[in-house]
């Protein structure tokens, strides 16, 4: 990405290989780099913003949708389930991992499946917790694992038109939710940790991973969580920088373990939390340089929870929602 | 009395096993199976618990019974009950069948031969003693050998099937959760959901072969061959002794204006670069790709500051780079040329797919 910043606008050009988005805060800079990029190489003018590496961009007065719908229906038609029975969550809550499933054949056939998983996860936060469940299992995926893949494919059936939305807020503030589980994973205990950021009040990054770690306590796991959370505020902070916006500090993380907070803005290590040094000073060092705030939010409104664990239907669409996951397909 | 049991139940179990697919597709292969089958039907009639000697008239009901006569077969076995005295007669009447039709041949009226068959034997079973040295014969290799040389070749019709003409009026493919429950574009502005419909309409090929009778695809591989030819990308040479050629594909591309109309077709040519060994082919890679975070925030700025967004597209599939390394490439599919196997590319500049 190029960004140009003279005294009055701004100009940025980002290029995905040979595709390019451009944009800026003056119509004629635009023209002239636009001439000038033709001059230079034989390209393209393809208009105002509709359709980005597969993406489907769709503009309107309140601002824009970002889905990928097409994408969805060939990964559909590859796999022959367009015609399937649609379920309303991507995981099933209920699901426990059973160790002792036959591993499967054609392991190529699901990897390909979730590699094409992994890009849908472009635009929709919903699948990502599950898809990182299951491309954890990419080098030896059992029956059972094809059939979670074959659950999140049914999901998107019932969710084609599904994706996030982009609206106009006036603002560039950026702030965080994280969050893990606790021992998630009854196979090796591991965590997840699961976090979610909003620049001017639109989603733009998220992510789930399991913790590379067993964390031995729920506030140790969350611990985790902010600091990574906190790796990508930071790294969010520098991205705007760069676009000429610098008063977006302290940046928000909202955090819903109360003893992980206190950790994180207390200079005290408690016998507990001896082993998690490093990530300890890394946001404590954050949080006093005022550059990180954390707050606490209620386990009901953390909407990072998506992230981390298979939630019951009416929980899980309500936090959607909030995320600003939606789906203007949908014929209801 | 019970090895010979335990031998035909095992046999039975492991044929179940081996035919359970097959017996879905009973019309073709009655007669590969009816061996089995006969086996078993014979048992149903036997008064474990009904009274009723007609047969069924069909084949496949008397698959359905087959299941649930091993079941009770193998209770009554395991539970070590007194025997009924029907079995040694069984067993003999299946040995006359296996001796009757030992080639496997279909006939035309396999059904009914093999019904009137039953009934022959089981008008026979009093007449036929049950000697004990017949069923030790069969229990030590016979019948196994005979079952393990039944061929499971599956024998499926070659017919092409068609509905009645008098269905050709009606849809009769009913999809029970069709697409359109789930997605519809009334939310949409007219513009933007005919730009969808346009994007969806268009199939863009996935190889080689399915171009080939296309002449939109045809001349944009010849347009693509052209501009490498034209750019140098490579000359034509044949491969060196010690050398590997790395595979190439094409890749087909639509690529639309902003108004969803078609704004051409590309043909781009990628070189199978997942051939290409560290060190040997190629030392460092770099690719301007940005982050998927990036193009939100991007976006997410651009929309809470009011800026406009544009797209644009570098149009032709050469990359400006000199290769340094020697690396061979397949001649492309396509090319006048490829016929010969023994000509390879040898790459100047580098195209999509190296490392």
């Amino acid at each position: 990405m190029f960004i140009k910043i003279v005294s009055d606008h701004t100009l940025a050009v980002l290029i995905y290989v040979d595709d390019l988005i451009i944009t800026g805060s003056n119509d004629a800079s635009i023209a002239q780099l636009k001439r000038s990029l033709q001059q230079q190489f034989p390209i393209k003018d393809l208009g105002s913003l509709k359709y980005f590496l597969g993406i489907e961009m769709a503009a309107s007065r309140k601002g824009l949708f970002l889905n990928q719908r097409k994408y969805i229906i060939d990964l559909l038609q590859d796999v022959d389930m367009l015609h399937t029975k649609p379920v309303a969550n991507p995981l099933d809550s209920k699901l426990t991992l059973d160790s002792s499933s036959e591993s499967l054949v054609s392991c190529t056939y699901y990897q390909q499946i979730v590699g094409k998983l992994i890009y849908l996860t472009i635009t929709r936060p919903d699948i990502t917790f599950a898809v990182s469940l299951v491309s954890g299992y990419m080098h030896a995926p059992t029956v059972q694992h094809f059939g979670m893949v074959k659950h999140i494919l049914r999901y998107l059936k019932g969710t084609i038109g599904r994706g996030i939305v982009m609206t106009h807020n006036g603002h560039n503030n950026i702030m965080g939710y994280a969050d893990s589980d606790w021992a998630g994973n009854s196979l090796d205990r591991r965590s997840t940790t699961g976090y979610c950021m909003f620049v001017g009040g639109n989603l733009v990054s998220w992510k789930s991973k399991k913790q590379s770690v067993v964390a031995r306590s729920s506030a140790e796991a969350e611990y985790r969580a902010m600091a990574s959370a906190a790796c990508e505020l930071i790294w969010l902070k520098q991205l705007l920088a760069d676009f000429g916006f610098h008063g977006v500090t302290p940046m928000t993380l909202f955090c819903d373990n109360q003893a992980a907070m206190h950790i994180a803005s207390n200079p005290v290590f408690h016998e507990r939390t001896k082993h998690i040094e490093v990530d300890c000073h890394y946001i404590l060092q954050q949080v006093q340089a005022k550059l990180i705030q954390p707050q606490y939010v209620c386990s009901h409104d953390q909407l990072a929870d998506v992230l981390t664990k298979a939630l019951p239907s009416t929980q899980f669409h309500r936090l959607l929602r909030k995320l600003g996951s939606t789906n203007p397909l949908d014929p209801a | 009395m019970l090895d010979l049991l335990k031998a035909h139940h095992i046999l039975l179990q492991e044929n179940r096993e081996k035919f359970r697919p097959i017996f879905f597709l009973c019309p073709v292969l009655r007669t590969l199976i009816s061996f089995c089958l006969l086996f078993l039907v014979l048992i149903v009639f036997f008064p474990i618990r009904t009274n009723t000697h007609s047969l069924p008239l069909d084949l496949y009901p008397a698959m359905m019974v087959w299941g649930n006569i091993t079941h009770r077969l193998t209770n009554r076995f395991t539970s070590s009950l007194p025997l009924i005295p029907a079995i040694p007669q069984l067993t003999i009447s299946v040995t006359q069948h296996t001796q009757s039709s030992t080639g496997f041949i279909p006939s035309n009226d396999g059904l009914g031969q093999h019904h009137s068959q039953i009934d022959q034997q089981i008008h026979l079973q009093s007449a036929i003693d049950s000697s004990n040295s017949t069923i030790n014969h069969i229990s030590n290799s016979k019948l196994p050998g005979a079952l393990d040389a039944l061929p499971v070749t599956r024998r499926v019709s070659i017919r092409t099937r068609q509905p009645p003409s008098r269905m050709q009026d009606y849809v009769t493919y009913n999809v029970r959760y069709p697409i359109s429950k789930f997605m519809s574009y009334h939310r949409l502005s007219p513009t933007h959901s005919a730009f969808l419909t346009s994007i969806s309409n268009v199939h863009e090929p996935k190889n080689f072969k399915e171009v080939q009778s296309q002449p939109v695809w045809q001349q944009a591989m010849h347009e693509e061959l052209k501009a490498l030819t034209e750019n140098h990308t490579w000359t034509i040479v044949s491969l060196p002794a010690g050398k590997e050629a790395v595979g190439c594909r094409w890749i087909f591309k639509t690529k639309f204006k902003s108004d969803g109309t078609v704004d051409r077709h590309k043909a781009r040519l990628v070189a199978q670069g997942f051939t290409q060994k560290f060190g040997v082919d190629y030392k460092e890679t770099f690719a301007p790709v940005a982050k998927m975070t990036t193009v939100r925030v991007l976006l997410s700025v651009a929309i809470n500051q009011g800026w406009p967004l544009f797209q644009m597209d570098v149009s032709n599939a050469f990359l400006h780079g000199d290769l340094e390394e020697e690396v061979f490439m397949k001649l492309p599919p396509g090319h006048p040329h490829s016929g010969n196997s023994m000509l390879v590319c040898k790459l100047h500049k580098s195209i999509y797919g190296l490392k």
